[in-house]
C-alpha cells in the first residue's frame, strides 16, 4: 500500500456484524486475506455516529453512514474531513497522498 | 503561582459540584421504554420521509439531518433498559404509531435473549409499513432464528416490497447466528455525549473495533507513530 510509504495506515470502517462483512467480502470473491488494511466492524455505527457520519436511508429509515474520509496526523489531530453528499462522493488516492504528505 | 492553582482548583470544583448533585437527585436515569418511544414518535417529522427522489444523491439524507442522532440515543437508551422493555416494546409493536414500530422492532434485535419470536415474525408477515417489516425481519434473524424456527422462503412468497425482500435473503444467509453480546454492549457502553463530535484541527474521537480478522484496533495505538486515513464505508443494509 502506498501509504505505508508516508508512515500512514488506511483503516476502513464497515457498519456491519462481522460475520456480514466477511459474507460480502465472500460475494465479492475475496477473504480477509485479500484486504491488506484493518478492516473493522462498526455494526451499531457508534463510531459513524461520533465523526457525524451516521444517517438514515430516505425510504425505510434505515440507520446506515454515508461514504466519509478523514485524516488523524501522528498527535491524533483530525487534518482532514470529507463527509460524502452522495454515494461517489470520495476523494481519489492521489487526493489523499498529497494530504498526508503536507502533513508529514 | 499559588493564587493561579487555587483559581484551578475553584474552577474544577465549579464544574464537577453541579454534576454530583444531579447524580444524588437520580437526575442521570434514563427516561422510561414508554417515555423514550412516545419522545420518539413526537420528534418525527414525517415530511422528511419517503420523499421521492432521483438516483443516488436524493437517497441519502442531508448532513444537517439531526433526526439519527435522536435515533442513535432512543435506541442506545432502550437497549440499555434490558428485559425490562420488553414488555413495552412487544406492545408498541402491535399498537404504537408508525414510528414507534419502526424503532420497537428494531430495539427487539438487540434484547435477544429476552425476544420470543412470534411478535417479530406477526411483524415481518403483517405491519402495513415496509420498514417496520424489515426490522422485524432483522431482528428475527439477530435472535437467532434459522429456518427450523422461521421459514425464510414463505415470507419471501408473500412479501413484494424488493428491499424487504433482500433483507429477508440476508435473514436467511445469517443462519440463526444470535447478536454477540459484545455488539449490544458496543451500544449500551457508548458514550453517546461524543455524537458527532469530530472537528478539524482537534483531538479524534478514540474508539475500538475488532477487525474482520479477528483483533481489536484502538485509534490511539497509531498515536505518535503513524497518520491514520480512516474511511467509512457505505453499507446499504
Amino acid at each position: 500500500m502506498q501509504f505505508q510509504s508516508i508512515d500512514a495506515e488506511l483503516i476502513a470502517i464497515d457498519p456491519h456484524e462481522d460475520w456480514s462483512m466477511k459474507a460480502l467480502l465472500k460475494d465479492s470473491g475475496l477473504t480477509t486475506d485479500d484486504v491488506h488494511y484493518p478492516l473493522l466492524a462498526d455494526p451499531t455505527q457508534t463510531v459513524s455516529a461520533m465523526y457525524g457520519v451516521a444517517f438514515q436511508m430516505r425510504i425505510h429509515t434505515e440507520l446506515s453512514n454515508r461514504p466519509a474520509t478523514f485524516i488523524v496526523d501522528k498527535n491524533g489531530v483530525i487534518r482532514y474531513e470529507r463527509r460524502a453528499r452522495t454515494f461517489s462522493d470520495r476523494p481519489t488516492a492521489d487526493e489523499l497522498l498529497v494530504k498526508l504528505k503536507q502533513l508529514q | 503561582m499559588r493564587s493561579r492553582l487555587s483559581t484551578i482548583i475553584l474552577l474544577l470544583v465549579a464544574v464537577l459540584a453541579p454534576q454530583a448533585t444531579a447524580q444524588d437527585d437520580g437526575a442521570t436515569e434514563i427516561p422510561s421504554p414508554a417515555e423514550l418511544l412516545q419522545k420518539f414518535a413526537d420528534d418525527w417529522d414525517e415530511s422528511q420521509w419517503r420523499q421521492k427522489f432521483r438516483g443516488n444523491a436524493g437517497y441519502m439524507r442531508a448532513s444537517d439531518d439531526r433526526g439519527w442522532q435522536r435515533r442513535m440515543i432512543a435506541l442506545q437508551q432502550l437497549v440499555s433498559h434490558g428485559q425490562e422493555a420488553v414488555p413495552t416494546l412487544r406492545k408498541a409493536l402491535t399498537s404504537g404509531s408508525v414510528p414507534e414500530r419502526i424503532l420497537a422492532s428494531q430495539s427487539l434485535g438487540f434484547l435477544a435473549p429476552y425476544v420470543p419470536p412470534k411478535p417479530l415474525l406477526d411483524a415481518a408477515r403483517s405491519d402495513s409499513d415496509a420498514a417496520v417489516r424489515l426490522y422485524a425481519i432483522d431482528s428475527l434473524a439477530m435472535t437467532g432464528r434459522d429456518e427450523r424456527d422461521v421459514d425464510w422462503n414463505a415470507l419471501l412468497r408473500t412479501e413484494t416490497n424488493r428491499d424487504v425482500r433482500k433483507h429477508i435473503e440476508y435473514a436467511r444467509d445469517r443462519a440463526g447466528k444470535r447478536i454477540d453480546p459484545q455488539v449490544v454492549r458496543q451500544l449500551t457502553e457508548w458514550n453517546s455525549e461524543l455524537i458527532n463530535s469530530a472537528r478539524m484541527g482537534q483531538a479524534a474521537p478514540d474508539f475500538e473495533l475488532q477487525a474482520a480478522t479477528g483483533e481489536t484496533v484502538k485509534l490511539r495505538d497509531y498515536r505518535g507513530s503513524k497518520a491514520v486515513v480512516l474511511v467509512f464505508i457505505y453499507g446499504d443494509t
